[in-house]
């Protein structure tokens, strides 16, 4: 029960990364496109889809603390102000994107906002990161550290590179699906661009981690080093096929490989800390709710959680294609694409 | 124990952040049943008023949103980031029912809104009504589930204590807690109200304007009619509240939201200067007998309202929130009343749209619900204190370790980015409602018009053809 609930976080956690990951990463983009035609196809790339993406924060937080309140209660508390300023940084974010949909004229002040916001909530993402894994002082079911123990040694300002790096290549991949003609292929070429440094950080984050960790890492017996090496093969085949994929057909391949990455790492990372849940002490046991609780969760889940997927796919399948119908307020109106608007298309 | 101050302002924190974003579903829960209503009409008359008006209030809808969004994300997270205690206490009993609302809620509205924002054109009229219900209902569930895991705070039933955690027994008694059965229709209520109110005065604008008049009819009537349909039904619902779950459960809550410290007042106060630490009031106004009326339905006016005398000194809430946010609630509850009344009333009589004094009212109060919304919030939590699961968790052994540098240095932060988020939003507002709604549609929405409709961007009435009908 337990180990199935830990499965759920971290797949709320991996949906968060993949999902958000992507459009934060759109965002960061938006800073670099200096074409405004464009600019505004990227934001309504990322418009129908950034509250639902976000959600899964929310799932993931929410799972985080209804199953394992003792992780909830110690790490948020450990990383106090990069969440915080995730969280400044994730409020603009979704406000300046509605802004600069529903208020032509304003897109450009409201357009750079919303990429500053995705750039910082993104860095912020990294570093707690790079503070989760290098380990929080917990005494007595609380945290007990000073208000900059995240920092360590600079360990998390290296993750938090690495993610800005991996969010916007990951966005570009989307973006080089979503997009056609010129914009496409501008984005195809971050793509490519992007894969080297992205893969440089990764390594280095990766390589640097038994250093940073006060934890444990463990590989020992089979079942964690077989899959820790199939993670790490997942990873480096798909940063090989997203480059390679960048601006061919099928579209799609680039960025699916980019989310092979994220899963990949994600798998490497867990074998080598299962079953601590915040390093070094508190484990997925430890910090467990109790029956009644996690039998609830796990009915709750089995019952909503097909239908919430569901629905999902069905609101990315509405919108699978690139932007025809601009929102209303739109001036000068665009001449709708009438092949795009019937609803079979 | 934490120290006072870094208690109170980690309760500031939390009570202003809260309160921010309670301003937005307090907005859009209503408007989200309003665009079902003004959707479903189109579709079913097929007059095109009805498209002009969802389109409207979708935009002013949008933003609004977004933002009660992100800032819920914030309220989320200061649970676990400001209140660590509170977080491993409660998690077993409120996480679940946190899940419960992202799930059922969240999932179902971020999922739905893409398609009732941006889906005309993409999907047929039948899809983007089933969004727009789907986004209705997904902000009620919501409702729902916040106003459990809230009211399971004020009368916590259905969980045993173990190792200092709260771990439950009966899912039924958690969620159908009893404070839950009068407190959620309460609520529900309350934002409906709000929101009609806001309708109403948009509507009220545009006709001392003179401009968009048929929409600004429809809106205006179905805003009041909303208002003045479930105004009694609140004053009930708020009064019985107050009856069998305050008095009952919260004792304490009701003695300071009536404002006295001695037992013996028949009287029911209006205005007090509460002295807290000298246990007495330094000034009152108060009718007298209204008190035992109020409070007790005493029609005789000689039953005296309980003073906090009743409790020692640690275990009272401060009277200063508590009774003025009730005074506050009250007053704009009875006040809205009285206003709907009058306009149905004139309404009857056929002068409602014409009177500029009337309408100038209602433009006026517009704010008003929302205000009486938040105030009733202020109420319940501030009557709470000092506990935070009533009688069972302490507000002082709840809070993270922190540094209280670290507290005001994310509270001024928050403040800074909720003002120039709060600014920006109510520009937009103004300035979609000065720019108008668009002007109508010449063919429906599924076979698309040749251009797209052009929003009305002057000042001028766009719509005087159907206005002097």
């Amino acid at each position: 029960m337990v180990f199935f609930w830990m499965v759920v976080v971290l797949l709320a956690l991996l949906a968060y990364v993949i999902l958000d990951g992507y459009d934060i990463g759109i965002g960061t983009l938006t800073l670099f496109e200096r074409d405004g035609g464009t600019r505004r196809d990227m934001l309504d790339v990322v418009g129908n889809v950034w509250d639902g993406n976000e959600s899964w924060l929310i799932l993931l937080a929410m799972g985080l603390w209804a199953g394992f309140p003792d992780a909830y209660a110690t790490a948020l508390p450990a990383l106090y102000l990069p969440l915080c300023l995730m969280l400044f940084a994730l409020i603009f974010r979704g406000f300046a994107i509605e802004m600069a949909l529903h208020r032509p004229g304003f897109d450009r002040i409201w357009g750079r906002l919303f990429g500053l916001g995705s750039l910082v909530a993104a860095f912020a993402q990294g570093v707690v990161f790079g503070g989760l894994v290098s380990g929080i002082t917990v005494v007595n079911h609380q945290f007990a550290g000073g208000t900059w123990d995240f920092l360590g040694h600079g360990y998390p300002l290296l993750t938090g590179c690495a993610t800005v790096l991996l969010y916007t290549w990951a966005g570009a991949a989307q973006l080089q699906a979503k997009l056609a003609g010129d914009a496409r292929r501008r984005a195809s070429r971050q793509v490519r661009l992007l894969t080297g440094p992205v893969v440089l950080a990764s390594a280095l984050s990766a390589g640097l981690l038994p250093l940073a960790s006060n934890a444990r890492l463990r590989l020992d017996g089979v079942d964690r080093w077989l899959p820790f090496g199939y993670g790490l093969l997942i990873a480096v085949g798909a940063f090989y096929t997203a480059w390679r994929w960048a601006g061919r057909s099928p579209k799609q391949v680039s960025f699916f490989a980019a989310v092979a990455v994220q899963i990949g790492g994600l798998l490497a990372l867990i074998c080598l800390y299962f079953p601590v849940l915040v390093p070094p002490s508190v484990t997925i046991y430890s910090a467990a709710a109790g029956r009644n609780t996690l039998v609830f969760l796990t009915v709750m889940i089995g019952v909503i959680g097909p239908g919430t997927v569901g629905y999902g796919i069905y609101a990315h399948w509405v919108f699978r294609s690139a932007p025809a119908v601009k929102p209303v307020a739109e001036t000068p109106p665009a001449a709708p694409d009438r092949a795009a608007l019937s609803p079979t298309n | 124990m934490a120290s006072t101050s870094f208690l109170d302002l980690s309760r500031f924190q939390f009570a202003t952040t809260a309160a921010f974003h309670m301003t937005f579903p307090a907005l859009s829960v209503g408007l989200a049943i309003f665009l079902v209503i003004c959707y479903a009409c189109y579709c079913k008359t097929d007059n095109p008023i009805y498209l002009q008006m969802f389109r409207f209030w979708r935009k002013i809808f949008a933003v609004g949103f977004a933002l009660g969004i992100v800032a819920g994300i914030v309220l989320t997270f200061e649970l676990g980031l400001n209140w660590g205690g509170y977080s491993r206490a409660v998690g077993p009993v409120l996480g679940p029912i946190i899940c419960l609302e992202a799930l059922t809620a969240f999932f179902l509205e971020a999922g739905f809104i893409g398609i009732l924002l941006y889906g005309e054109g993409r999907v047929s009229r039948k899809v983007t009504l089933v969004a727009a219900c789907l986004v209705a209902l997904g902000a009620l569930l919501s409702t729902a589930w916040i106003l459990a895991a809230n009211s399971w705070m004020q009368t916590p039933t259905g969980y045993t204590e173990i190792n200092g955690q709260f771990q439950p027994t009966s899912w039924y008694h958690v969620i159908f807690n009893p404070a839950f059965v009068w407190r959620f229709p309460h609520q529900v209520l309350a934002v409906l109200i709000s929101a009609a109110w806001f309708i109403a005065a948009i509507g009220a604008y545009y006709l001392l304007k003179n401009r968009a008049a048929e929409f600004a009819r429809k809106t205006m009537s179905i805003g009041l009619l909303g208002a003045s349909l479930l105004l009694p039904i609140q004053l009930y619902v708020g009064d019985s509240t107050a009856s069998y779950v305050s008095a009952v459960y919260q004792p304490a809550k009701v003695t300071a939201a009536e404002g006295n410290f001695a037992n013996g007042n028949t009287g029911w106060n209006l205005i007090v200067i509460p002295n807290q630490s000298k246990q007495k009031d330094d000034y009152t106004l108060s009718i007298p007998h209204a008190g035992s009326v109020f409070v007790f339905h005493n029609f005789s006016g000689t039953t005296p309202v309980p003073g906090l005398s009743l409790f020692p000194k640690s275990m009272q809430p401060p009277v200063w929130p508590t009774f003025y946010g009730f005074k506050v609630m009250i007053f704009a509850a009875w006040g809205m009343f009285s206003v709907a009344f009058i306009g149905l009333v004139m309404r009857l009589r056929r002068r409602m749209f014409t009177e500029r004094w009337f309408l100038r009212l209602v433009l006026w109060t517009m704010p008003v619900g929302v205000f009486a919304t938040i105030a009733g919030w202020v109420v319940s939590e501030s009557g709470r204190q000092p506990w935070l699961v009533n009688g069972k968790l302490l507000v002082s052994n709840s809070p993270s370790s922190l540094s209280t540098g670290e507290l005001i240095a994310t509270l001024v932060g928050f403040w800074v980015v909720y003002l120039v988020l709060f600014g920006a939003w109510v520009r937009h507002v103004v300035r979609e409602v000065r720019r108008g709604p668009e002007e109508l549609p010449t063919t429906s929405a599924d076979t698309p018009p040749a251009s797209p409709p052009r929003p009305s961007t002057q000042l001028a009435p766009v719509l005087v053809p159907l206005g002097s009908e």
